[in-house]
């Protein structure tokens, strides 16, 4: 399949320049929104202290080993969420991300039900499916792997 | 290069991207075979998780949930309890399948801008707390796919062939 920017066939046609205009900007937003709000998550954890995320979200749940996976999800919400967010080293954050997002949906939240509000999987599940979208399209257009440093895993 | 770059502006809806170079050019055919479906899962996935949220409102009853609106100032609050319920469920599953996406996805992202700023943003911000980052997240994804449309694998794509 070609590389199809937009729509050929267009109800109105007028739109076509805005659709082209801002289409480089979709997957960047995408990218972004997904990285840079797992990072409050991740400073939350960070000034909680590792010992206390080790206690309270994991070995509470029998996830071991507790303490280096407690260090391991502080890295991933604070630099690998701004990893992500800018678009630097994307696929193997994100990959991470991505794995953890799967046992956050399906041990952390799954027993709570779907609803969010009840502390329900929807969100990690949401979360995690972009986070492995990312994953295998990788930095993509506006990142440091593609603009900076272009290479990319 | 620079002429394969100018091709790479999007690698969200595209069947194919230009990829930075590869440290390993072996994943290459792995990227190219999985990068069309990525956008029509997330598609899927942003538009059909919408669709329980409709069903359960239906459920519990629109007279439940009218007067949450009331509440908020919105007028003919049970016309507009059906109205979102509506709103999310076809709306919801259109978005899933891509069918007249762009319009539902803004209606969406619409019905979400006021979800996130007059209803959870002043509670809190973390979702666990009923708070504002899940709303706003995916109000967030709801405006790219109004931006984007339908894409691969879509019933505007594929089987009406325009979209708006």
């Amino acid at each position: 399949m070609a590389i199809d920017q937009v729509s050929p066939n267009l109800v109105i046609p007028a739109l076509r320049p805005f659709y082209e205009r801002v289409a480089p900007y979709v997957y960047p937003l995408v990218r972004v929104t997904a990285g840079a709000l797992v990072i409050p998550h991740g400073y939350g954890k960070l000034m909680a202290g590792a010992a206390a995320v080790a206690a309270n979200i994991l070995a509470r749940r029998g996830i071991e080993p507790a303490l280096p996976l407690a260090y391991a999800i502080i890295f991933l919400e604070t630099i690998g969420g701004a990893c992500v967010a800018v678009g630097l080293f994307t696929r193997v954050m994100a990959a991470m991300l991505a794995v953890e997002f799967a046992i956050i949906t399906f041990v952390a939240h799954w027993p709570a039900g779907f609803l969010w509000t009840g502390g329900g999987y929807e969100f990690p599940l949401m979360w995690g499916v972009v986070f492995f979208i990312i994953a295998i399209r990788g930095g993509g257009h506006l990142s440091v792997d593609r603009n900076v440093i272009g290479r990319e895993i | 290069m620079a002429n394969r770059e100018t091709l790479s502006t999007d690698p969200m809806a595209t069947g194919r991207m230009e990829h930075a170079r590869l440290l390993f050019p072996g994943l290459q055919g792995f990227y190219d075979a999985l990068a069309p479906y990525m956008y029509p899962l997330f598609r899927f996935t942003v538009g059909a998780l919408l669709v329980p949220h409709g069903v359960i409102k239906l459920m519990n009853g629109a007279d439940k949930f009218a007067p949450g609106l009331a509440r908020l100032g919105i007028g003919a609050s049970l016309e507009m309890a059906y109205f979102i319920i509506l709103l999310e469920i076809i709306g919801g599953a259109c978005i899933a399948i891509g069918f007249l996406t762009r319009v539902f996805a803004a209606a969406v992202a619409i019905e979400f801008a006021v979800i996130t700023f007059a209803v959870h943003l002043p509670i809190a911000w973390f979702a666990g707390q009923r708070g504002g980052e899940y709303p706003l997240m995916w109000g967030i994804f709801f405006f790219c796919i109004a931006l984007r449309g339908a894409g691969n694998l879509s019933v505007d794509r594929s089987v009406l062939k325009r979209e708006i």
